[in-house]
């Protein structure tokens, strides 16, 4: 370890006490990495991860601004870290640094009653975050299928979105207050207070600079009362052009269901209509109709065991992927509604399904619906035999305006055809457009060729969503992974303004350097990056001021 | 060259105000580009002026120094009034408009082919400085997250560059760009197009119910918000003495619509309310929400406006009305009764509340007091745990960006 490292780890114990802060190569290991699909290609060769040179777990916010205190007089990079389930890269240390882990932050409030808010945590997992309110009659609303694996300052950092969000809105619809330490290190308190009209929303400005702006220690969020009705249902929607077309029609009728899921045919074939989530659909998939060849779990060579077929759909995807649209037609439509009143959520659930069977759709009653409910979170965990079958599968979520959507659905899917596997769902809807959720595979036989063609894939998808009016992330983040399209997100205009907020809230450019596109870390997806190990205990630290 | 003459040099449409400020007309965001960035490259301090926003220098601040008024100033009056263009995209409910056109004559606009902004009443503020002061707002169901009304902005930062936001519906791609345009009274840069959401002009019912006790009305409000049931359109007047008067709107689908009135009418009724009246609001109907003429009863409770309470319970009392200042304020639903008790004890009973906005967590609206006692007001609603608009922590934040935006080589 470096003079420069162990100086500040002994400033460091002797402000959280020496328990809460490790050079520990293994732990410091197991922070080497979020859920990033491409550094999994790396990690499944043995391939190790640049790793942090410190990992310390400070207890409430202004042991967070004392310990960033040091960073910044010792100029080392900082990375705020929840549960590592982001999937895009974002919490990747370089060129090493300090990463602050904030699961000792945990503290779920009281709701108040009147107000209908809570404070929580940042540190808080999603699950135990839902327990707590649950126990107090509440719910927060908020269900990523990351909700077993995800931090409440993870969701705030990366903008995400829940299943239910048509009805209870994005993380960023939730959080009415904030409290964060800057890059500078200075506390700051947001919001807590209803506002419309009256200046400039400081909370939306933080909210989504994925830790590149300072650490979120707490937030005060909107919470709701458990819902007393629920109605769930399943439709078999004639095509996905109907099915868009029906879901549009609900939101602009004013209806805001909680759950609006339409699988497009070939998402809805794989998963034989049972509303189940893509990832996984894709893996049972390729092991149900592709051969019982395949082994079961990713132990010992199980490349070199790979059948035949495998190989040949996905050196082939464009031919089998038209092959496979030949055979699918329907679409899968699942619908949720809820609610304290039964008048008014029976209402809706009437409302939106008379709206899908004119047009077309087949009831298939409340099992469907009840499925998916039942499964929605089972996608986390069956990405990982994917990649035991020496696959990569990602994901890709893009949101575009109604008049847009389906042209930009067919827009990514002919560009990855040439790369990859890929079908979609559409969730996420609003007023003036919906959210597309593509789920991508693809494979190489090695690791160089497996990440080179995860970057064309990825390249090849991006590029499609800009062009097609999308956006080219809905509620993941940007990280690492999509910095090279930042500047066609937000133009010139935008990266001038965001590099400004960066510079004015963390001058000596401390936090999370290397993402978002804001200066720094590989222009991805498409240069030359490959995973190699940095090692820690550098302290030669090059933060761009 | 004179400033002046450089600005002819990029062809903009100019003259010159007898008050010696140069007015410029641009046609559009290049146009607004090309003189930001000519009056950055001027030798001189140059004072932009947007009609209706408060002046914004050109220049740097100096190290360690704030905006400072510098000893010379050229001010440069940027008249959007020709920018007024407006395009409608019906299917996903947006509507694109230069900045100039007026929030009224848009909704007007929206109004011909069917729409609404869905706004409790929009303002004749050009729609770029409606946005860049974050005033008046949106109406209550806008005001709630998720319903806000600005879908895009597009903009000429000060230091010159031009941002145009993702016209989306939502993005998870940093910080949002337009949380620091709007609201930011033009501190970062000059609003020169907007995407606003516009919703199918639906008719609406509107209820006006009336409680012996404002705390009473408060109690219905939160637990109607927390039924999940959000107004269209709000408003609660703090009677004083007499009764409050809360009138709360819904409006599209008609199905829901009659649901939603129902079960207000039930929750008023368990917190000690009597409905007044329930009056179908036509399509595209707007104005105040309290100022209805078909209310039975409403004169009678002085309804009409806090000052127009003041005055007649003054005149009850057979007193001149004193000269009323209504302050701004917002405070959580759990606070509004405690501020409109502290500021009843330190002020006296004439003190009237009128909250116009229903959100989640708390309403916004006006405290209307004495004018010698607004200083003193404000003090009061904040220790009682409200606050005050314009009591915000904004201003260094705003101004740390646009110094190192403004630092920036034009």
């Amino acid at each position: 370890m470096s003079a420069v490292v162990e100086k500040l780890h002994s400033r460091i114990a002797e402000v959280l006490g020496r328990r809460f802060v490790t050079d520990d190569a293994e732990r410091l290991e197991a922070y080497s990495r979020d859920a990033w699909s491409r550094v999994f290609l790396a990690a499944r060769e043995g391939c190790s991860t640049p790793s942090p040179d410190l990992v310390a777990w400070p207890a409430d916010v202004e042991q967070v601004a004392a310990i960033m205190g040091l960073a910044r007089q010792a100029g080392c990079p900082v990375v705020p870290y929840g549960a590592g389930s982001g999937v895009c890269g974002g919490t990747y240390l370089l060129d090493g640094g300090l990463i602050i882990d904030l699961k000792r932050i945990d503290h779920v409030g009281t709701v108040d009653r009147q107000d209908r808010l809570v404070e929580v945590g940042a540190g808080a997992l999603g699950e135990h975050f839902e327990r707590r309110l649950a126990l107090q009659g509440f719910t927060c609303g908020h269900f990523p299928s990351s909700m077993y694996c995800s931090t409440v300052g993870g969701w705030l950092a990366a903008r995400s979105a829940g299943q239910m969000s048509s009805r209870y809105g994005k993380i960023e619809d939730m959080v009415s207050g904030l409290t964060f330490v800057d890059g500078t290190a200075r506390i700051r308190r947001l919001g807590a207070r209803p506002r419309a009209g009256a200046g400039p929303d400081l909370i939306q400005t933080v909210v989504g600079s994925e830790g590149t702006l300072g650490a979120v220690t707490d937030a005060v969020l909107r919470v709701h009362r458990a819902p007393a009705v629920r109605r769930m249902r399943g439709v078999l929607m004639p095509s996905l052009e109907s099915g868009v077309e029906a879901v549009r029609k609900m939101f602009q009728a004013g209806h805001r269901p909680a759950v609006v899921r339409l699988y497009d045919p070939l998402d809805t074939l794989v998963n034989k209509g049972k509303g189940t989530d893509t990832g996984g659909g894709v893996v049972s998939f390729l092991r149900r109709g592709l051969g019982k060849a395949l082994p079961k779990s990713g132990k010992g060579n199980k490349r070199r065991t790979r059948s035949a077929i495998v190989d040949a759909v996905l050196t082939r995807p464009r031919f089998f992927g038209e092959l496979l649209d030949r055979a699918a037609g329907s679409c899968m439509l699942v619908l949720g509604s809820e609610g304290q009143d039964a008048r008014l959520v029976d209402y809706e659930a009437r409302e939106i399904l008379s709206i899908s069977l004119r047009l077309g759709g087949l009831d298939l009653g409340e099992a469907p619906g009840e499925h998916w409910l039942s499964h929605r979170y089972s996608v986390s965990f069956k990405l990982t035999p994917a990649l035991d079958m020496g696959l990569f599968v990602d994901t890709l979520e893009t949101a575009a305006t109604w008049g847009r959507v389906l042209g930009l659905y067919h827009a990514v899917r002919q560009a990855v055809r040439e790369h990859g596997f890929v079908m979609a769902h559409f969730s996420h809807a609003y007023e003036e457009g919906c959210s597309i959720y593509f789920t991508l595979a693809g494979s190489a036989p090695d690791l160089q060729g497996s990440e080179e063609a995860y970057d064309r894939l990825w390249r090849a998808a991006l590029d499609a969503v800009v062009a097609g009016g999308g956006t080219i992330s809905h509620h993941h983040g940007v990280g690492m992974s999509k910095q090279a399209f930042m500047h066609k997100e937000h133009g010139e205009g935008g990266m001038v303004l965001l590099r400004a907020l960066k510079k004015a809230l963390d001058p000596d450019g401390i936090m999370n350097p290397g993402k978002l596109g804001l200066g720094g870390g590989p222009e991805l997806p498409g240069a030359p990056w490959r995973v190699t190990r940095a090692g820690s205990g550098r302290g030669g630290w090059k933060v761009a001021a | 060259m004179s400033l002046i003459q450089d600005l002819e040099g990029v062809g903009l449409g100019l003259s010159k105000g007898q008050d010696g400020a140069i007015k410029a007309y641009p046609l559009d965001a290049e146009e607004v580009q090309a003189l930001v960035r000519t009056c950055r490259r001027a030798k001189e301090h140059v004072l932009l002026e947007i009609d209706g926003l408060p002046p914004t220098p050109l220049w740097a601040p100096q190290e360690g120094m704030a905006f400072s008024s510098a000893d010379e100033e050229t001010r440069v009056c940027v008249d959007l009034g020709k920018m007024k263009a407006v395009a409608l995209d019906r299917e996903s409910h947006l509507v694109n408009a230069f900045a100039g056109i007026s929030v009224s004559d848009l909704e007007e606009y929206v109004s011909e082919h069917g729409f609404t902004l869905g706004l409790q009443d929009p303002p004749a503020l050009a729609v770029g400085a409606w946005l860049a002061l974050n005033e008046p707002g949106p109406g209550s169901r806008l005001a709630f997250p998720g319903w806000s009304p600005v879908a895009a902005v597009e903009a000429v930062l000060l230091e010159g560059s031009l941002i145009r936001t993702s016209r989306v519906p939502r993005s998870a791609t940093g910080p949002d760009p337009k949380a620091l345009l709007i609201g930011g009274k033009g501190r970062l840069g000059v609003i020169t197009r907007v995407t606003l959401r516009m919703y199918p002009a639906a008719r609406g019912k509107r209820i006006v119910m009336a409680f012996a006790d404002a705390a009473d009305a408060v109690g219905a409000v939160i637990e109607a918000l927390g039924q999940d049931l959000v107004p269209d359109a709000f408003g609660l007047l703090d009677g004083g003495i007499s009764e409050s008067v809360l009138a709360w709107e819904v409006r599209g689908d008609p199905g829901r619509v009659a649901r939603v009135s129902l079960a207000i009418d039930e929750v008023a009724a368990l917190n000690g309310g009597r409905r007044l009246a329930s009056i179908v609001r036509e399509p595209g109907a707007q104005g105040e929400m309290l100022k209805e003429p078909e209310v039975p009863g409403l004169g009678d409770l002085g309804a009409a406006g806090p000052v127009e309470v003041r005055a007649a319970a003054a005149r009850r009392a057979g007193r001149r009305p004193e000269p009323s200042v209504a302050i701004g304020f917002g405070a959580r639903w759990s606070r509004i009764v405690l501020v409109r008790r502290a500021l009843i004890n330190e002020l006296g009973g004439s003190v009237r509340l009128h909250l116009e906005k229903a959100l989640p967590e708390g309403g916004m609206g006006i405290a209307c007091v004495d004018s010698e006692n607004s200083p003193r007001a404000r003090d009061i609603i904040r220790q009682a745990g409200g606050f005050p608009v314009g009591d915000e922590e904004s201003e260094s934040w705003i101004e740390g960006v646009a110094g190192t935006l403004l630092g920036e080589a034009p």
